[in-house]
């Protein structure tokens, strides 16, 4: 400490040690607000129609096209530390015959960023899926898939963390129940317009 | 060139260099622990922030320059080759024996006297 120079880079420097321990506490402060966010959706309009990737490509692929109802409160997920909430809904779907972890896809359709808790209580109707989605294969071949609600935690200071909520097939959401409220989450994805469905359904 | 070097190097004795890094701690300390206690109570991360700055700026402002307080034991051990150096050289005025302070002993060394005596 002997010229100003050293004064003000060693005052500099603990500051910048402050500072970090002061961040480390307010990232480990958000243990103190636990959060219980709920979902709800119901489709409305699944479509699944040909197209080409751009306009002079011979590969023709399949594009699914969703239209959904989204009810959902994220607004006890934002607490101080809280910059803003990522939320996103994926579509999983398996390939043919068995699905397992290595043959599922998943596709986001829509996300939004939510800024603040206001903004976080969602409630669309009818709304449009923002993305299309398509399978590298070119088919669906018209193999089950679910809806999946997610959501990416943004904080100010600290880690990134992340949450979902799914569906079983009957509907029942399955982090928690939703009484009386039963949307549709799952779906056979349909044959592409104009074309023949490619498996025989099972007498129904 | 040496009223710039002073301001720069801005000496102070060794008793309160202590003191300087003593309260330089203090002070980074509690600002952080202000900043945080109120920030929480408020719930909001722009008091912790601007605390923050505010703070560091009042410890640099209490820690660099060489306040008066930073002056409470003076070490005048270098006045003897003070003397000896500044012998050929006539520009002493009221320098002499007596206890002058570390600050006033430096404040008057250049390096052009005892490199070429002109």
């Amino acid at each position: 400490m002997h010229s100003t120079a050293v004064r003000i880079q060693n005052a500099f420097g603990f500051f910048t040690t402050i500072a970090f321990f002061v961040a480390a506490l307010t990232a480990l402060s958000t243990i103190l607000y636990p959060a219980n966010p709920s979902a709800s959706i119901n489709l409305r309009n699944i479509k699944v129609r040909t197209g080409r990737p751009h306009y002079t490509s011979t590969k023709s692929q399949e594009y699914l096209l969703l239209n959904f109802d989204l009810d959902a409160d994220l607004s006890s997920l934002f607490n101080w530390n809280t910059k803003q909430v990522f939320a996103y809904l994926t579509v999983i779907y398996g390939s043919s015959g068995t699905a397992n972890k290595h043959t599922e896809n998943e596709m986001v359709l829509w996300d939004a960023i939510l800024p603040s808790a206001n903004a976080a209580k969602l409630h669309l109707v009818n709304e449009q899926a923002k993305y299309k989605v398509n399978d590298i294969s070119g088919k669906f071949l018209e193999s089950n898939a679910t809806l999946r609600f997610e959501w990416n935690v943004q904080p100010h200071v600290g880690a990134l963390c992340w949450g979902s909520i799914e569906a079983d097939s009957e509907g029942n959401v399955l982090s928690q129940a939703e009484k009386g409220k039963r949307g549709k989450w799952s779906f056979q994805i349909p044959p592409a317009w104009g074309k023949k469905p490619a498996t025989k359904k099972a007498a129904a | 060139m040496g009223t710039i070097q002073r301001f720069v190097d801005s000496f102070i004795d060794f008793e309160d260099q202590k003191l300087a890094e003593q309260l330089c701690n203090i002070l980074l300390i509690l600002m952080g622990l202000i900043a945080y206690a109120i920030g929480f109570t408020f719930q909001d991360l722009r008091y912790i922030v601007y605390i923050s700055l505010g703070g560091t700026a009042l410890t640099m402002l209490a820690v660099v320059p060489p306040w008066p307080f930073f002056n409470k034991h003076p070490v005048s051990c270098f006045l003897l080759e003070q003397r000896r150096w500044r012998t050929k050289s006539n520009s002493d005025a009221g320098h002499g024996l007596g206890r002058k302070s570390w600050v006033q002993a430096f404040s008057n060394f250049s390096f052009k006297d005892n490199v070429n005596a002109d």
